[in-house]
């Protein structure tokens, strides 16, 4: 039987009084991209330090690849890269120089160094900047060589911490498909709060609020929570809430100004809309579906599972 | 040990890669180059000028007071450098994240933070590289240069350094703000080198606050002295300080409560006290000394006196008069340890030695002090209430006057402040002294250890027949023997006893060591002149001075040695005195006195032994003793008679000129009776050592300072003072010339300082430009 790749059980940190990590408990077993989601201060960012080792656990127990995280770290963490929410960057280095550092750090033997430097560089997109220091480079190639030196040792898990905060649209596009492209030969732990995120590059999701996990499944079970079950829609003879609400289907209609309303249904309704729309004359203008926000979300979990 | 190495060296780039290490590389070399040409340019003048100094090396590197000397001045610089450079060691990481990159690496927390002071090490290795270019330069230019004694010093700062940057590290680990690093180390280090002043008046606190002070340790070090418990502190703190590292960086890794957190900073900070404190124990500690001189070390005499004082208990006990003007420089309970230390040279050899305190109070016979004056309607006892409260020194455990004397007799050291030395029974007194010291010196302590190992010399005054006494009078002899805690060199602080024999009555016992007869008034008796005959016929050791004045009463004495007075009286020219004042020349012959190099310098430097109102000698029969002249006159001074009537002088034309050049005034006469070398001395003059010869200070005559002590330890048969001299150094000479220096100057204050600026700047705009 294959080992896990990231095993936790029942883990449960506080800082002080309150536990901002509460009886967690997954197990990954294959490759492929984990997005772990929660609002600010839902308790992802502690999950993560201390699945890499930069905190210790009150309780509970982090197995990497079979190996428990607090009774080995040292053998634990050759197994694991880790890019936290703020790059942890010498800017006073190159990229060579730091990511020869960090390869030294991850104990690689010093003839795999060079190969493995070159590769990351190339596989980051970064060659082209080797001598460069990295103050000197853009936010969005500093989020690379962060990426880089979490996975020049070949990790067998990688764990982001957020990693397309701050960066500008174009930027975040690339660093997602290079989390992506890695994501492919290896376990990758990808920590946000963008929804859209989750759902560009995950495949599998896990949602922790309040300090406990809240979902587990995959992007397509998530998706069913993100079911849009909310129509607005404008038009210039708006009929009366009632004609409405009487469609098979609608559950209930609000008004939201004179012209727009938003028709809440069970079912998919917007065919119907619009047949009515040109038989009685309503004059639609305009019909779209409203997403769920990512709280509302969070809300609805929270409650199903607190 | 490699990943040690990896993180040291990105620690180093990091910082190389920063203007501060250059700025304070610069300007380490800028300051220790201007003091070092400041010296050299010192000391060249002083030789050129025709001083002469021993110990060149010691002066340019040690001398431990002040700021003079480099190693010293770098020692006072240190702690400006090295906090801001350790601010951003941990603090760096902590504020920019990358923390998390080694604690998500597969590294330990002992690896990283040795890995980051190991970058610190490299760097004060740098600074202490530097200050061996300097010690290479004083090697070039000083004859007989002492590098072992630079190395030891140098060796002292660079665990200095080592030890500052420990506990710049663990700042750094305290907090994320740089400057807030730099101004806590800034505060800790000057917090260990103030430790010693707080809290010494409370028992075992004041120990545990000694030993954790940083002053005074590296001091030793620059002296040439290196202990084990010295090196051993500074390991203690460097490893305490990087394992309270260690524990600040894991405890912050898991959510521990306060008391957890503070239970263990305090256990390591028990253990590295407890290891101090074993360290630091005498009998563990071992020294050496790496000075060429052993300066740092007692004498060989000193030594040989304390190896027969280890079969028992050695107990220094201070007799503590609350109302002495001492008290409050040396003797309140703050002081006990600063005492202790004063004697860490004996220690050294004496681990045994305990140190006790007895306070009292007892009124100063004399001039009462400032303290009556200010309170004179206070009983005495009231007073002493009074100064006991003020020093916080409970008053009961204070004696009072009648309690004292049942303890100790004081009286005839005027209830001074005074310590009693204890060995197996035997007791001696050590005092303490009202002079800018204050505390007893090698002469005094190992005199006084030697006076419990043999018998001390005792020096008996002839009285009855109107010779001078051990009195306060002018004439007198008080200061030069019994002055005690008012006069360091008094005989009676290096080993003497003083008595007084009257020949009419007393046997001359076998206890006095030298007979002293000095210008008696009246003539003596055939039955007393048949005393002390029959004294030196045994070998007794005698000093006999006489006076023009009064030579007849000793006539008979002085020829039964085969010497005679000579007619006259001596007169000098000499612009500032009247002619009967003389200076008297001290001939090379003098030097079998002593082998004291002190006295040997004075001599070569032809300082005068002052004798008012002499008279010449003449060695008629020297069948009997071997004759040295000691004090001899100069061709200023001629003989002279005195008329009586008209109480002129007229010049005595009964010498030839080439005598009158050289007439003895002070003669040393020795032989041997039996086994034993008898030795005499026989003075034109009693004034040489008396009162106010002793406290003269307007001529460049030796009689206090080298030519009594040495006449009396030749008297005593090199017994006492007890040599506690160094032999002088001989790094003596500067061998560069003035060009030489200016190219010091032009290497040291330009090109050294600018070579560094010139490759940091290049570095770093070169860096700057990726």
């Amino acid at each position: 039987m294959l080992e896990d790749i990231v095993k936790i059980n029942e883990l449960s940190h506080k800082y002080s009084k309150d536990w901002a990590v509460k009886d967690i408990s997954f197990e990954i077993k294959t490759h492929g991209i984990l997005g772990l989601l929660g609002s600010n201060g839902a308790g992802k960012s502690t999950t993560m330090n201390i699945l890499c080792g930069v905190l210790n656990q009150t309780k509970g127990e982090v197995t990497i690849g079979g190996i428990d995280i607090q009774k080995k770290p040292v053998e634990a963490k050759k197994k694991i890269g880790f890019l936290p929410q703020k790059a942890p960057l010498h800017l006073d280095l190159t990229v060579d120089e730091y990511l020869t550092h960090c390869a030294h750090l991850r104990r690689m033997k010093p003839l795999e160094v060079k190969p493995a430097l070159e590769k990351v560089k190339d596989r980051c997109g970064i060659a082209h900047y080797s001598k460069r220091l990295l103050r000197n480079l853009s936010g969005g190639y500093q989020q690379r060589v962060g990426i880089a030196q979490a996975i020049i040792h070949d990790p067998m898990l990688v764990v982001f911490d957020e990693p397309t905060n701050g960066l500008d649209p174009v930027q975040i596009v690339e660093v997602r498909k290079l989390i992506k492209e890695i994501g492919r030969d290896r376990t990758v732990i990808l920590s946000t709060h963008i929804l859209s995120e989750v759902q560009a590059i995950c495949d599998e999701i896990k949602m922790i609020e309040k300090g406990k996990l809240v979902f587990s499944g995959t992007l397509q079970e998530f998706n069913n929570y993100l079911e849009p079950d909310t129509l607005v829609v404008t038009m210039g003879a708006c009929p009366p809430i009632d004609e409405l609400e009487a469609i098979p289907g609608v559950i209930q209609v609000n008004s939201i100004d004179k012209n727009t309303l938003r028709i809440k249904y069970e079912k998919d309704i917007n065919e119907t809309i619009v047949e009515k729309s040109i038989e009685k004359r309503w004059r639609l203008k305009e019909i779209y579906v409203e997403k769920n926000s990512l709280d509302d979300i969070f809300a609805k979990l929270s409650q199903e599972n607190l | 040990m490699k990943l040690i190495y990896r993180i040291a060296r990105i620690e180093l780039n990091t910082l190389f890669y920063s203007p501060i290490a250059w700025i304070v590389l610069i300007i380490f070399t800028l300051q220790t180059g201007n003091k070092f040409t400041d010296l050299m340019d010192l000391h060249r003048g002083m030789l050129d000028r025709g001083r002469s100094i021993d110990n060149l090396t010691s002066w340019f590197f040690s001398w431990p007071f002040g700021d003079h000397s480099l190693l010293q001045f770098v020692k006072s610089n240190l702690y400006l450098y090295i906090p801001l450079l350790t601010m951003g060691l941990i603090s760096r990481e902590l504020s920019s994240g990358s923390i998390k990159l080694l604690l998500s690496s597969p590294v330990n927390f002992f690896q990283m933070v040795l890995g980051k002071y190991s970058s610190m090490v490299v760097y004060s290795f740098i600074l202490c590289s530097i200050l061996g270019v300097f010690t290479l330069a004083g090697g070039y230019s000083i004859r007989s240069f002492d590098y072992m004694l630079v190395l030891s010093g140098i060796t002292g700062l660079f665990l200095l350094i080592c030890s500052y940057s420990a506990i710049g590290l663990f700042i750094s680990s305290l907090t994320s703000y740089q400057m807030v690093a730099a101004i806590g180390t800034f505060a800790v280090i000057g917090l260990l080198n103030f430790i010693d002043n707080l809290w010494q008046e409370v028992p075992v606190i004041n120990e545990i606050a000694y030993w954790l002070s940083m002053s005074g340790r590296t001091d030793q070090m620059i002296s040439g002295l290196i202990s084990s418990k010295g090196v051993l502190y500074f390991f203690i703190v460097i490893l305490s300080f990087i394992t309270l590292t260690i524990l600040k960086l894991s405890l912050a890794k898991q959510s521990t409560s306060l008391g957890i957190k503070i239970c263990s900073y305090v256990a390591v900070l028990m253990v590295a006290i407890t290891l101090g404190y074993i360290t630091s124990r005498p009998s563990v500690t071992i020294y050496f000394d790496a000075s060429a001189t052993k300066k740092q070390t007692i004498t060989q005499d000193s030594q040989k006196i304390v190896a027969q004082l280890n079969d028992y208990p050695l107990k220094i006990t201070s007799y503590v008069n609350i109302f002495s003007p001492l008290i409050e420089s040396s003797g309140t309970p703050k002081h006990h340890n600063q005492n202790f230390r004063q004697l860490e040279n004996y220690i050294r050899f004496l681990p045994q030695l305990e140190m006790d305190y007895v306070y009292f109070y007892d009124t100063i016979p004399g001039d009462p002090g400032e303290i009556y004056k200010d309170n004179p309607e206070l009983s005495e006892k009231e007073l002493a209430q009074k100064v006991a409260t003020s020093f916080g020194i409970d008053f009961k455990d204070i004696l009072s006057p009648s309690e004292i004397k049942k303890v100790v007799d004081l009286s005839k050291e005027d209830n001074h402040y005074i310590r009693q030395i204890e060995y197996n029974g035997k007791k001696t007194f050590l005092r303490m002294f009202f002079d800018l010291n204050h505390y007893p010196l090698q002469e005094e302590i190992s005199s006084a250890l030697k006076r419990l190992t043999v018998d001390p010399p005792n020096v008996a005054f002839v009285s009855g027949h109107g010779e001078r006494t051990l009195a306060k009078n002018d004439l007198d002899y008080r200061s030069a023997t019994i002055a005690g805690a008012t006069e360091r060199r008094s005989l009676i602080n290096k080993g003497f006893d003083f008595t007084t024999v009257t020949l009419e009555t007393d046997q001359l016992a076998h206890d006095v060591t030298i007979l002293v007869i000095a210008d008696p008034k009246q003539m003596y008796t055939q039955e007393e002149i048949r005393k002390v005959k029959q004294y030196i016929d045994s070998g007794g050791n005698m000093l006999i001075m006489a006076e023009p004045d009064n030579r007849a009463n000793l006539d008979s004495i002085v020829s039964h040695l085969g010497i005679k007075f000579i007619p006259g009286q001596l007169r000098q020219e000499n612009e500032d005195f009247s002619p009967d004042f003389i200076l008297g020349k001290v001939p090379k012959d003098a030097l079998m006195l002593s082998k004291s190099f002190s006295f040997k310098n004075h001599i070569e430097k032809r300082y005068s032994v002052s004798v008012p109102t002499a008279m010449a000698l003449k060695n008629y029969d020297n069948s009997q003793f071997q004759v040295t002249p000691l004090v001899v006159t100069d061709k200023k001074t001629s003989n002279e008679l005195k008329d009586t009537e008209s109480d002129q002088f007229y010049k005595l034309t009964s010498f030839e000129s080439s005598e009158q050049a050289a007439m003895p005034i002070i003669l040393a006469l020795n032989r041997r009776v039996g086994k034993k070398e008898q030795r005499i001395i026989v003075a034109g003059d009693a004034d040489f050592m008396n009162n106010r010869e002793w406290a003269r200070r307007n001529v460049s005559s030796m009689n206090r300072r080298q030519f009594i002590p040495n006449l009396f330890r030749w008297l005593s048969n090199d017994e006492f003072p007890v040599n506690a001299e160094y032999p002088p150094g001989e790094d003596n000479q500067i061998t560069i010339s003035a060009i030489g220096s200016l190219w010091f100057h032009i290497f040291f204050q330009g090109i050294m300082p600018g070579l560094i600026l010139v490759f940091g700047a290049v570095l770093l705009i070169l860096r700057k430009r990726k």
